[in-house]
């Protein structure tokens, strides 16, 4: 049994799961993986501690299958929540932009491509004490 | 159009003051999700598979050239760059930020738009024909009456904490193009033996996991009752309606298990002991309502456009535009273009900020500064000049939003199902993409004529597979999508719900079945006149699951 913590954050609710590093990621193959019933019930208390820190909501306890160092998703709507719409749905890329765009990294990934990368926002003020559970910013890496 | 007055004004600022003041508490950790749920949801904030979703109300699917290049900024500023139009002439956009939506909704504001009451237990926006105020066939235009009900409905303190959400649709010709016997209440406009213009009515139709067709409730209701009556509907509802069970709380429960006659007499006692003319509407306040969608005024024209004529005489594609995009107006010398949010291989109903740009363009230019969004989630140019049409149709081609397949077998309806939602059980995107790409638009899409395809990715149908004239219905067997499929359905006058054809199909194997079908359909028609609903009502489906399943 392989199976890891995801929820939806917060501030703009992508789907993010509970990292090895206690840290949120949007990446599921940055997720830490439990194998014991013991270990995902305590992983969820501690997700449940996030959403009263106003983090994240809907924390819940996803199937996983980890293989060749690759963890995937057992479930279609699994897959989907982690990898995206299984669509083209992205408009094609047009040279454009707003002055005094506050979220620029917002239109990344808006390309051809099958699946877009996730945007990325910034991590909302007052939450960037680093703390075992924290926000983390992905998109600044 | 309508214009919003300084009470509409100010109380849409108010609502998106109040709403900012909520978020940033939910933020801050004053509110926790259990208190801020419903209020996010009373602003149209959903939260959906991979982010939040905001859905915007397009009143009676009505649009001016600046709020559809509002849509387009907010898509480009605050989302991917595009958005979804629904089977309800809303538009949706599936990747708004929280801390945004405040932004998003002043923006709206701007230009009198909101998000309130697209969502929650409540009277959900008011939609109308598409083609209202432009249709050769209509009696009246149906907005000034969904506008009074818009008014009338809005935050009404009676009905905010109804038992389930609460849908109205209004008609104002003979062909149904609201689907309004798949709504709560359907109004359709008619005229009586004494030239009186009033309402037939409709309760108790829907949808989702038990689709049931609206009864009628009365032949004629006079105009100036409009509002007295919806209450009094309303008021049984509110009083009657299951709240112990979400899943039987619908008015059409209600309707079904007294039945309509007692529905009827319960409606008509409430409304006769109760209506003490408070909601009579003053023949002013129609009258007042009614100008603001007075038609725009049209040049002068001649019926027949030489230059229509010419184009359609010489260029086979534009003629294909012209057979099916085009319909009659109710002004000589010009048409009603609709604009296919249907590419082949494309996503139903969804629009890049660039094709809203253009279309909002194009309104200005030709089409009186009008854009409808049709339920069938393509998009409407209402008033163009036959004049205009060679040049609007070259302009809609250079911005790939000229496919010719309005009403033919790849104009497919499809909710976002599983890709994006949170309630989906399958894909239906996907489905629709891949059968749009089988029958493509040529030869073969126009010898096969008019035809509805409808998919839903679950049993709330929003993409109307009940009423398609083939539904499909993606569901989850054992872990994987498998796919339903109803032959029959009507969203028309002819309101019909589908007849399942017998065991599901995988995602694999439901394309084929649908060509089966279709093929069938094609074996069976007496001739190309005899479109596939008629067929399909005059050899009933045993052709047809003869063909699905053989002799098994």
């Amino acid at each position: 049994m392989s199976q890891v913590i995801s929820a939806n954050r917060l501030i703009d609710g992508l789907v993010v799961y509970a990292g090895r590093d206690g840290v949120w990621t949007e990446a599921l193959g940055e997720a830490k993986v439990l194998t014991s019933k013991a270990e995902a019930e305590a992983a969820l208390v501690l997700a449940q501690n996030d959403v009263k820190r106003n983090f994240v909501v809907d924390p819940g306890i996803v199937e996983v299958t980890d293989e060749a160092s690759s963890v995937r998703a057992v479930t279609l709507r699994e897959s989907i929540r982690a990898e995206g719409p299984t669509i083209d749905f992205l408009p094609p890329t047009k040279a454009f932009s707003y002055e005094a765009d506050p979220l620029p990294q917002k239109r990344l990934g808006q390309g051809s491509q099958a699946f877009s990368p996730r945007p990325r926002l910034e991590v909302p003020r007052g939450h960037e004490l680093i703390s075992a559970t924290d926000v983390r910013d992905d998109g600044a890496r | 159009m309508y214009r919003y007055d300084e009470f509409d004004k100010s109380f849409v600022a108010a609502r998106v003051a109040q709403f900012r003041d909520q978020v940033a508490r939910r933020l801050s950790g004053e509110l926790d999700d259990e208190k801020f749920r419903p209020l996010r949801l009373m602003n149209g904030v959903y939260l959906q598979l991979h982010a939040y979703m905001l859905r915007i109300a397009i009143p009676y699917g009505t649009l001016s050239s600046r709020q559809l290049r509002k849509l387009a900024y907010i898509a480009r500023r605050y989302d991917k760059g595009y958005g979804h139009f629904t089977t309800r002439q809303n538009i949706q956009f599936n990747w708004p930020a929280l801390k945004e939506c405040p932004d998003i909704l002043d923006e709206l504001a701007s230009v009198e738009m909101h998000a309130i009451q697209t969502s929650g237990n409540c009277i959900r926006n008011v939609t109308a024909d598409q083609f209202a105020g432009a249709a050769a066939d209509e009696i009246e235009d149906p907005r000034p009456y969904a506008e009074i009900l818009r008014q009338w409905s809005s935050l009404h303190p009676e009905y905010s904490f109804l038992p389930r959400k609460f849908k109205i649709a209004v008609n104002g010709a003979a062909k149904d193009r609201a689907a309004i016997k798949v709504h709560d209440i359907g109004y359709q406009i008619v005229k009586n033996a004494s030239g009186e213009v009033g309402f037939t009515v409709y309760v108790g139709g829907g949808l989702g996991r038990t689709p049931m067709v609206a009864h009628k409730i009365r032949d004629f209701l006079p105009k100036e009752d409009l509002l007295a009556y919806t209450d009094a509907i309303l008021r049984i509802y509110n009083l009657e309606g299951r709240r112990d069970n979400k899943y039987k709380a619908r008015i059409k429960i209600l309707v079904h298990e007294k039945g309509a006659d007692v529905i009827r007499a319960e409606v008509e006692a409430e409304f006769a002991n109760h209506s003490d003319g408070a909601l009579t509407l003053p023949q002013a306040e129609i009258d007042r309502i009614r100008a603001y969608f007075a038609p725009p005024a049209l040049p002068v024209r001649q019926a027949v456009s030489l230059a229509f004529e010419k184009r359609k005489a010489t260029d086979p594609a534009f003629a294909s535009f012209a057979a099916h995009n085009v319909v009659a107006h109710k002004t000589p010398g010009y048409g009603i273009v609709t604009v296919s949010m249907k590419p082949i291989g494309g996503i139903p109903g969804d629009a890049s900020a660039e094709e809203m740009e253009a279309i909002a363009d194009l309104a200005e230019e030709f089409s009186a500064d009008e854009i409808r969004v049709a339920h069938e989630q393509n998009l409407v140019l209402p008033h163009v000049a036959l004049d205009d049409l060679p040049a609007l149709f070259d302009r809609l081609s250079e911005h790939g939003l000229a496919t010719a397949n309005t009403g033919l077998v790849t104009d497919i309806i499809s909710c976002p199902g599983l890709d994006f939602c949170a309630l989906a059980t399958a894909r239906s995107i996907p489905i629709a993409q891949r059968i749009s790409e089988r029958f493509g638009d040529g030869a073969r899409a126009q010898d096969i004529g008019g035809i509805k395809i409808n998919i839903s990715g679950c049993i709330n149908a929003c993409g109307h597979h009940h009423v398609g004239h083939i539904g499909i219905l993606g569901l989850e067997k054992s872990g994987t999508e498998a796919y339903q499929l109803t032959l029959g359905g009507s969203a028309d006058e002819t309101c019909n719900v589908g007849a399942l054809t017998g065991r599901g199909f995988s995602s694999e194997a439901i394309v084929d079945a649908v060509e089966t079908v279709v093929d069938t359909y094609l074996k069976f028609r007496k001739s190309p006149a005899e479109d596939f609903l008629s067929a399909y009502r005059r050899i009933g489906m045993a052709p047809f699951k003869e063909a699905l399943y053989g002799h098994e």
